[in-house]
């Protein structure tokens, strides 16, 4: 199946993620359309309209399925977004008939069994390890990251189905590949504290120094991120509170895309490394 | 004597119009920032523009003016169809303006012998006239028959595509009538030919065969067939008299097919009514009331589009004056056309076909950031709409990536946004994912006027989910209602709360909470009590407290009950079901 590319709405104005991956699927070799029509995911309406959420996902799993394309994206809230909603689409019948009827206005219509990944299980499913391994042409040598997956990605797993485990070990093992280390930290899996970022600044710069702090005494030289949102919190936010907080060493963060990228041989430029708040010479010196 | 009353009169419209529009570029100030006065503005705009006039910046103004002003290619990279459109319009009628309309200042200066029915004038007058009327077609077409993600449109946008469509078609139908006409020719002959009505009435009579039969006149005078001599004859007279102004009008390919198409019956009747004279002042009076109206109509982004294109092309953001952004911005109010590229392309307009506040979508928004920097009064009612459409955006600057008219959209509605919410008009949205944005941008903002807005928008959540028994202290359980348990049975989600044992698991993982010493100091409840509330039909105690809007939605809780308890969902839904309330008093409506 060919893959759509979703792209999240965050990074058009900040990371650039958009290009950046796009850059790597070339170099992996990994085809993808551009769909001009999606739509956001509905993820920051969830609050205000819950309905509003589900048709907005429901409207752009409707526009892959009338290609008979799969979704791939980048930022685990997108991903969560959409696995969440074609598990409410495909369960709950009032919901779909109302959401539907939105959908026909346009001539579209929403159809079970569109796939959704997360470029990280395209990387780990569709490559393989060992195929990924054998591209590596600038390994990290000896640095140790710490892996933020994202909540989404993870959770509620019922929909999300990250990984065959219930701790899935596919970041840290692609992480292995590069040649760098993840380390296991004990805030792994706590949310980067986005959501509320604009809305509770006090209680998210709590959440997010802890987790900073906790990183850093694991061992770990920066953070890796597999979510457009998370990594804005890890550089962007970070940067933001480091004089607030007292943060004298603060950790960079990049996201997996550029750290494969790196590993692959792949301009730090085009990789748009240079756009990043917090300084990443720190990394680029362990390859 | 007409002609010059209505074209003095007209042009003096305009130009009044104009001064006014122009003024307003100096004096409106949509981001609410330091303004200085009108005259220190346009001071300051001077200055700017002779800078980059003297300077090699001068070369990127005029690329943008061929790429974006002349061959508008930001259009044709969203869409083909709409760049034909505008295209056929915009140049159709730009050539029909220089060389028919002012054809006395150009043409007739230019080219030796110059007569409007000549070709390739004739002819070219035509061309156009046809590319303008199809481009208005393909316009028409796009706005009300094509389907996906359709535009809204509007009075004034209807108002440009009939005058349009009458100045044009008028100007065909003038040139029918005319060339059809006897009375006309007979005019003409008279003029022209030096004949005599009396005298030569077989000479005018086979020169009328000839230009029946080659031009398209229609004459109740002489009857077919044409015999062979006296065609010749006429066509002996035509070169003697008429052929050094005329070419055949079968090259006025509109007006001679819609002479055909009329035949010779209704042909004869109209020129007896005389209704040559009625066209005339139909073509002309549409235009001079076009170009009178021109500064107060969407026509002004004739002026203001180009111009908006220019100064963006050459300002830069960090380095230009405050007063000069605050121009720019101004001019960016008139510069929009109403196309409605940007609705078509905003990630959250999917969330208008279900939430139907129409300031969600960035065509609409322009008009209340227009409405709003002129200063007018709106209720408040309108502003908090208005508010909230402006804050149902995730920034995503895909409408500002599209604008043909160079328009800095998203810089726009931060600006409007702002500027609404240090005038105290508050959002409900704020108190959800959507303020990351405004989070990111922290540093821009005072921290007061940041603040300002969510410390109201608690109390606001505090005063309108207030206890049910006014009081303080413990809340006697007799106080609960049924009734309000029932309604978040609206999805799966919220049935599952009734499981809930109280076991404390979700409040023990929550990050949330993690984050205090004290937690049921900062946050009001913890998620179990949350539940709990909820369990027992106190929805007014759940939405007041902190714990629901600090809440991540990160799921923690959810995946670690026992007890299946979708707790994060609950949580949403609980927020929902307040985002309804706040609407329903927005609207005036008392909340049951």
């Amino acid at each position: 199946m060919k893959n759509a590319l979703f792209h999240c709405c965050q990074p058009r104005v900040f990371l650039k993620q958009g290009e950046s991956i796009a850059l790597l699927f070339h170099h992996l070799d990994i085809g993808f359309v551009e769909i001009k029509e999606f739509n956001c995911c509905g993820y920051p309406l969830k609050n205000i309209n819950f309905l509003s959420y589900v048709t907005a996902s429901a409207r752009n799993l409707a526009l892959a399925a009338g290609r008979g394309l799969d979704v791939v994206t980048y930022c685990s809230c997108c991903y969560g977004s959409m696995k969440q909603v074609s598990h409410l689409m495909d369960n709950e019948k009032t919901l779909a008939r109302e959401v539907n009827a939105t959908l026909r206005q346009e001539g579209l219509k929403y159809q079970a069994g569109v796939g959704i990944k997360h470029y990280l299980e395209v990387c780990y499913d569709d490559i393989g390890l060992s195929a990924l391994a054998g591209m590596v042409k600038r390994p990290f040598k000896g640095m140790k990251v710490a892996p933020q997956h994202g909540c989404h990605l993870l959770r509620p797993r019922r929909t999300t189905r990250f990984g065959d485990a219930a701790q899935p070990l596919i970041f840290e093992e692609l992480i292995g590949i590069t040649g760098a280390r993840s380390v296991d930290w004990p805030d792994k899996r706590v949310c980067c504290s986005a959501p509320i970022w604009g809305v509770n600044d006090q209680v998210a710069m709590g959440i997010l120094t802890r987790k900073v702090e906790n990183a850093d005494q694991a061992g770990a030289d920066c953070l890796c991120t597999a979510c457009v949102n998370c990594q804005l919190q890890f550089d962007k936010v970070q940067k933001m509170m480091a004089a607030d907080r007292g943060l004298d060493r603060p950790m960079p963060s990049i996201s997996y895309i550029q750290l494969l990228g790196l590993s692959l041989g792949i301009d730090s430029g085009a990789l748009h490394l240079d756009d990043h708040e917090i300084p990443v010479n720190g990394v680029m010196s362990f390859l | 004597m007409f002609f010059t009353i209505a074209l003095y009169t007209s042009l003096a419209v305009f130009l009044l119009g104009l001064a006014y529009k122009v003024s307003n570029w100096f004096r409106y100030n949509p981001g609410n920032t330091g303004p200085g006065t009108p005259l220190g503005r346009l001071w300051a705009f001077i200055k700017a523009s002779a800078a980059v006039i003297s300077s090699r910046k001068v070369f990127v103004l005029l690329q943008a003016l061929v790429v974006d002003v002349f061959l508008q290619v930001r259009i044709l990279r969203e869409s083909p169809l709409r760049w034909v459109s505008h295209m056929f319009i915009c140049w159709g009628f730009i050539f029909l303006l220089l060389f028919h309309a002012l054809d006395h200042f150009t043409l007739n200066r230019w080219v030796a012998h110059y007569y409007p029915t000549l070709n390739p004038f004739l002819f070219l007058r035509n061309l156009f006239g046809a590319v303008v009327l199809a481009g208005v077609f393909l316009a028409v077409y796009r706005r009300f028959f094509m389907k996906a993600r359709p535009v809204l449109t509007n009075a004034m946008d209807k108002y440009i595509l009939v005058l349009l469509a009458v100045v044009f078609v008028s100007g065909v139908a003038l040139e029918t009538a005319r060339l059809t006409s006897r009375t006309e020719f007979a005019f003409m002959v008279a003029d022209y030919a030096g004949l005599d009505e009396a005298a030569d009435e077989e000479e005018i009579a086979d020169l009328e065969r000839f230009w029946v039969q080659e031009f398209g006149l229609v004459s109740a005078r002489v009857q077919r067939p044409f015999d062979a001599d006296a065609l010749a004859a006429g066509k002996r007279s035509h070169e003697m008299f008429c052929a050094e102004c005329h070419s055949s009008y079968k090259w006025a390919f509109m007006s001679y097919g819609a002479s055909k198409a009329m035949g010779s019956t209704l042909a004869l009747r109209l020129d007896k009514a005389r209704v040559l004279s009625s066209l005339w002042y139909l073509h002309i009076l549409s235009c001079f009331i076009g170009l009178a109206y021109l500064p107060f109509s969407k026509m002004f982004h004739v002026i203001s589009s180009p111009i908006s294109l220019l100064v963006n092309s050459v300002q830069d953001n960090d380095k230009s004056v405050p007063l000069n952004i605050a121009t720019r911005q101004a001019m960016e109010l008139d510069a929009c056309t109403h196309c409605g590229a940007c609705t078509q392309r905003c990630a959250v307009g999917i969330a208008f076909d279900v939430i139907a506040n129409v300031y969600v979508l960035p065509s609409e928004k322009i008009a209340a950031a227009k409405a709003l920097a002129a200063g007018r009064r709106l209720s408040e009612q309108e502003l908090t709409t208005i508010v909230d459409g402006f804050y149902l955006c995730v920034n995503c600057n895909r409408c500002t990536e599209v604008c043909p008219a160079g328009i800095n959209l998203q810089e726009m509605w931060f600006a409007t946004r702002e500027a609404l919410l240090k005038r105290d008009v508050a959002s409900y949205y704020m108190l959800s994912k959507l303020s990351f944005s405004r989070g990111l941008n922290r540093s821009v903002l005072s921290e007061e006027d940041y603040h300002k807005p969510l410390v109201r928008m608690r109390q606001e959540v505090a005063a309108e989910f207030k206890r049910i028994d006014g009081q303080a202290g413990a809340i006697h359980l007799s106080h609960f209602d049924p009734a309000t348990k029932k309604r978040l049975s609206l999805s799966l989600q919220g049935e599952t709360s009734s499981s809930c044992f109280t076991c404390t698991t979700c409040s023990l993982v929550c990050p949330v909470v993690a984050n205090f010493e004290q937690p049921r100091q900062a946050l009001g409840l913890l998620p179990h009590q949350v539940i709990h509330t909820t369990n027992l039909g106190m929805l007014n105690l759940a939405i007041r407290s902190e714990m629901l809007w600090s809440c991540l939605g990160c799921y923690e809780c959810q995946e670690n009950c026992p007890q299946g308890v979708k707790v994060t969902d609950v949580f949403f839904e609980l927020k929902n079901i307040a985002m309804d309330a706040f609407k329903q008093k927005a609207l005036g409506h008392v909340r049951s």
